[in-house]
């Protein structure tokens, strides 16, 4: 019998080679850039005039009033009192992505970077979201009502996950509520704000079409049944 | 030593009642010719010519009484991979060391404060001059008069000696603010190479936390285009504050693979930045 290659040995062999005689086991991970197009920022913008926010500008934010900005996405929250509501709760500003007219994309993702005070002088007031919905569809937050910025912040070793991904598309833009929680009947202090829509560019009419990450892909993407898909 | 040595019978214990109630051979039957098999075949290459052909029968006898009881090479081979992914703790748990990017994958480029701006202290600043800009230091701090300074431009050298692909951006801010006070807030715009398309998505301005050097995880941009000298990349940013009297230390780079170095030759880049994961299909800017 000639000495031919056996398929069980060889398996075994290519298993042992691979996991068990140091080749493999131990993986070496480097932090990589996403892709081109994938894992992008869409800022929100303060579009409603509501009291206690404010976009930040080169003029010290007044205590109450209100203001808005397409340019800036940075703003200024008061706490409730500061921004003249009686109750715990401020009012609710509605905040919104631009239109993007060049590209179609898919959102795969929520964050906000909040900046809290380090040492607050009295109760920690509490930014929140509700409703983020896109050309007014369906929420795509799992909770109906308010819940704390926290769940969505920037830094966290992981994104929080949305009921679908849906695309975004020139007319239709992104939009969100928040409101800040706080003391009733005294002034605590300011948060300061950004939220942004995690997107993959799937066709950018200047730079083309790009294949999006594996988790916004076909075959990641499946949804069967269910009043809002398509069949 | 002869196969025979192993103090195993002839028939490979065929006639030992190693069967289960219904008719299949025991695990432990099976394991035991496993493993003279495999001692068999590790003794083949060993042995002088006689005995090779001894031990060649033997083997297509084990695996004529393997293949009777249904134990097929296959059902071995996806046996042994379960096992070693998960069950016998070889894999299945699986070991992770965070490891340096490669050579010239992942460089940082420094932005320089080129321009002279009001209340923009850069390395070049003195109590004479206290708005200059500097294109030797990137570090430049935004201490406002009021509650921000105007938006001004960074700007990246020329690097002459190379050719670079960008693959991201990346802002380093500490604070100087009051510790009731949220602090400033720098936000930033335009990202370009030598006058091109913007590569934020973003076409107004966008926090600078969503390229926080701090981050987990990069931000992407819209396009990863060649950084050859003489081009450059400029980025304009803005520090914005809700009070007075804060400030904010910044610096900000360009991530760049070295795709070509005229001194160290030409690398391989990361698998982010080669060829398969730059599919761009249409669009104006893209070269057919």
């Amino acid at each position: 019998m000639a000495r031919s290659a056996n398929p069980l040995l060889d398996a075994n062999n290519r298993i042992n080679r691979a996991m068990v005689d140091g080749v493999g086991g131990l993986q070496f991970t480097a932090q990589a850039p996403p892709g081109i197009g994938r894992l992008i920022r869409i800022p929100f913008y303060v579009t409603t005039s509501v009291a206690g926010f404010k976009p930040l500008s080169t003029t010290p934010v007044a205590a109450g009033g209100s203001g808005t900005s397409t340019t800036v996405p940075a703003i200024c929250a008061e706490s409730p009192n500061e921004a003249g509501s009686a109750t715990a709760v401020t009012g609710t500003v509605q905040l919104q992505t631009p239109q993007i007219s060049w590209a179609t994309l898919r959102i795969v993702g929520f964050e906000a970077a909040v900046r809290y005070p380090v040492l607050p002088n009295g109760p920690v007031a509490q930014l929140c979201f509700s409703q983020l919905q896109i050309g007014g569809g369906a929420n795509l937050f799992v909770h109906e009502d308010f819940a704390p910025a926290d769940i969505y912040l920037s830094g966290q070793d992981s994104f929080a996950g949305l009921r679908d991904y849906p695309i975004l598309k020139s007319p239709n833009v992104a939009q969100l509520n928040a409101q800040v929680v706080g003391p009733v009947g005294v002034t605590v202090s300011r948060i300061n704000f950004s939220a942004s829509l995690v997107c993959e560019i799937l066709v950018d009419d200047n730079y083309g079409a790009h294949i999006p990450g594996a988790y916004a892909r076909a075959g990641a993407l499946v949804r069967q049944g269910g009043s809002f898909v398509n069949r | 030593m002869a196969y025979d040595d192993f103090g195993l019978d002839d028939d490979f214990g065929a006639d030992d009642d190693g069967t289960d109630e219904l008719g299949a051979m025991s695990e432990r039957k099976l394991a035991r010719l496993l493993r003279l098999r495999s001692k068999l075949v590790a003794q083949l290459p060993l042995v002088g010519p006689a005995r090779q052909k001894a031990i060649k029968q033997k083997l297509m006898q084990i695996d004529r009484i393997l293949a009777k009881s249904g134990y097929t090479a296959q059902k071995q081979a996806a046996a042994t991979a379960l096992a070693a992914s998960g069950i016998e703790g070889v894999g299945g748990l699986s070991f992770q060391a965070m490891s340096p990017p490669g050579i010239g994958r992942l460089v940082r480029l420094p932005f320089y404060p080129v321009n002279a701006t009001a209340n923009v202290t850069t390395a070049g600043t003195t109590a004479a001059s206290p708005t200059v800009g500097s294109t030797t230091n990137p570090v430049f701090i935004e201490i406002p008069a009021t509650s921000g300074n105007a938006a001004h431009i960074l700007q990246t050298p020329q690097i002459s000696w190379a050719t670079l692909r960008i693959v991201g951006f990346e802002v380093a801010q500490k604070l100087n603010c009051a510790i009731q006070n949220p602090g400033p807030i720098l936000i930033v715009q335009d990202l370009k190479i030598g006058g091109g398309a913007n590569l934020f998505t973003h076409e107004d301005f966008a926090d600078a936390d969503i390229y926080s050097a701090d981050q987990p995880e990069f931000c992407g941009l819209r396009d990863y285009p060649i950084l050859k000298s003489p081009n450059t990349a400029v980025v304009t940013v803005q520090m914005l504050d809700d009070v007075v009297g804060e400030s904010m230390t910044v610096s900000c780079s360009l991530l760049c693979e070295v795709l070509v170095d005229d001194n160290y030759g030409a690398h391989i880049p990361g698998p982010y930045a080669r060829g398969g994961s730059l599919v761009r299909q249409g669009g104006s800017f893209v070269n057919r």
